[in-house]
């Protein structure tokens, strides 16, 4: 099982210097929590949860402190809820900082063409 | 995780007139929206995690930690859990259905099974991956099997949540959409409004080049219509599809492909939305990709490293 880092700049995959990743030699059963830097594996029996992290540097499993955690019928499939105010959102919306108001649209098709402009807060000027 | 940017990709110089403009054509924007499409906004209250053995549990995304909520663990659905983008239900595979299960406590996540659950259309056939929009008023069903040879295919239902009997799925008529082979790989953006579905080949197809190759697809659920959107057409790729994963924070998604011609893998990365990011890693003869995996790890800058794990055993 190789481990390769991702260049999100470039694009680039490189394959780490630690790779192969010992111990493996299938892909692991562990589900990424969505939300934060936390992945989630199980124990030996139906109720133990064990928290991981991945070092930055190696790209390994490194276990938290705080694990393993006893939780009935927990190992499954795991789904993450997103937190409220975090959700996506759809159409035309405004952000506000501390002097300029911005709002743009987010298209549907394409989350990564969108299109902003900015208005000075007091509404006397605008520039970006 | 912020998933809309607070910032602007470009800006100018705006004139008062101009600046009135704008405002008056948002408030518009903004309230045929609202009138249009319903509100949506995430209602459970904390953070939670729902295991498809049965429990439930909220956790803390500063130290990954896990607890038990009250009355876990709820019925086991034995198949991965959907959200509802209003946190209202949840959906599972069935047996050529969908099950259906309504959260009765936003903060706990205690859930449980709706009468008439499960749900099916008469196109509905080895479903394997379902999808959810923005609006929460539809879901998308990939299912394995399509109306013709070696083809899946892709519907829809209306979330009904005041129908006589209870809350229930309704297939949208006419909402199937054949996709050219059988799905090995699915994904959902964090946002909701696209889902990823790359397939592999399809030796039953008229098309030669999806006999051995695989295919792309990025697809939305139209709010207005419930129908699938999206679909691009002659989209095969002559290389064989093996696996696929998105990270999970929705910026990308890795492929991995088998040259039909002399026998190396191939491991892609896009950025979603063709916005430019690509790279890949040629694997040695004979070694192809067979699973592939994508850590949740880093903050939000794009300079920091993702890492993946690639199982080149065939």
């Amino acid at each position: 099982m190789n481990i390769y880092s991702v260049n999100l700049q470039s694009g680039q995959l490189t394959e780490n210097s630690s790779s192969p990743l010992p111990g493996f030699t299938a892909i692991p059963g562990y589900y990424a929590d969505p939300t934060g830097s936390f992945e989630y594996g199980f124990g030996s029996d139906a109720n133990t949860a064990i928290v991981y992290t991945v070092d930055p540097q190696t790209g390994y499993f490194v276990q938290t402190a705080n694990s393993p955690i006893t939780i009935s019928q927990i190992a499954g499939s795991l789904t993450f809820s997103i937190p409220p105010g975090q959700q996506g959102v759809s159409g035309p919306s405004a952000s506000l900082s501390a002097g300029y108001i911005y709002y743009y649209s987010h298209t549907v098709s394409n989350v990564r063409q969108r299109e902003a402009d900015a208005i000075a807060a007091d509404s006397t000027d605008a520039n970006g | 995780m912020a998933l809309t940017r607070e910032f602007p990709l470009h800006s100018h110089e705006v004139s008062h007139s101009r600046s009135r403009k704008y405002w008056k054509a948002l408030i518009i924007v903004f309230a045929l929206t609202s009138a249009s499409v319903p509100s949506v906004r995430a209602q459970l209250q904390q953070p939670l995690v729902f295991s498809s053995a049965g429990a439930v549990a909220s956790r803390n995304d500063q130290t990954g930690a896990l607890k038990l909520v009250s009355g876990s663990p709820f019925t086991a659905a034995n198949q991965s859990l959907v959200i509802d983008v209003q946190g209202r239900y949840l959906f599972a595979l069935g047996a050529n259905s969908i099950r259906m299960f309504q959260i009765s406590d936003a903060t706990t996540g205690a859930y449980q099974e709706v009468t008439g659950s499960p749900f099916a259309s008469p196109v509905t056939n080895q479903p394997a991956f379902i999808a959810v929009e923005p609006t929460g008023q539809y879901i998308a069903v990939v299912n394995r099997v399509g109306q013709h040879p070696g083809d899946g295919l892709v519907e829809t239902f209306q979330i009904a949540p005041t129908v006589p009997g209870g809350p229930a799925l309704v297939p949208i008529f006419n909402s199937t959409t054949e996709i050219d082979s059988s799905p090995v790989g699915f994904a959902q953006l964090p946002n909701n409004k696209e889902f990823l579905i790359f397939m592999g080949p399809n030796p039953q197809s008229a098309n030669p080049v999806i006999q051995q190759g695989s295919e792309f697809q990025a697809l939305s659920i139209d709010p207005q219509t419930g129908f699938v959107t999206g679909l691009q057409l002659n989209a095969a790729d002559p290389e064989r599809g093996d696996s696929f994963a998105m990270d999970p924070q929705g910026r990308y998604y890795v492929t991995g492909t088998q040259d039909n011609l002399l026998e190396f893998g191939v491991v892609q990365l896009f950025g979603i939305g063709g916005n430019g990011l690509a790279g890949n890693v040629q694997l040695p003869a004979h070694n192809y990709p067979e699973n592939l995996w994508v850590d949740s790890t880093g903050g939000p800058s794009c300079t920091s490293l993702r890492r993946i794990s690639i199982n080149p055993l065939s």
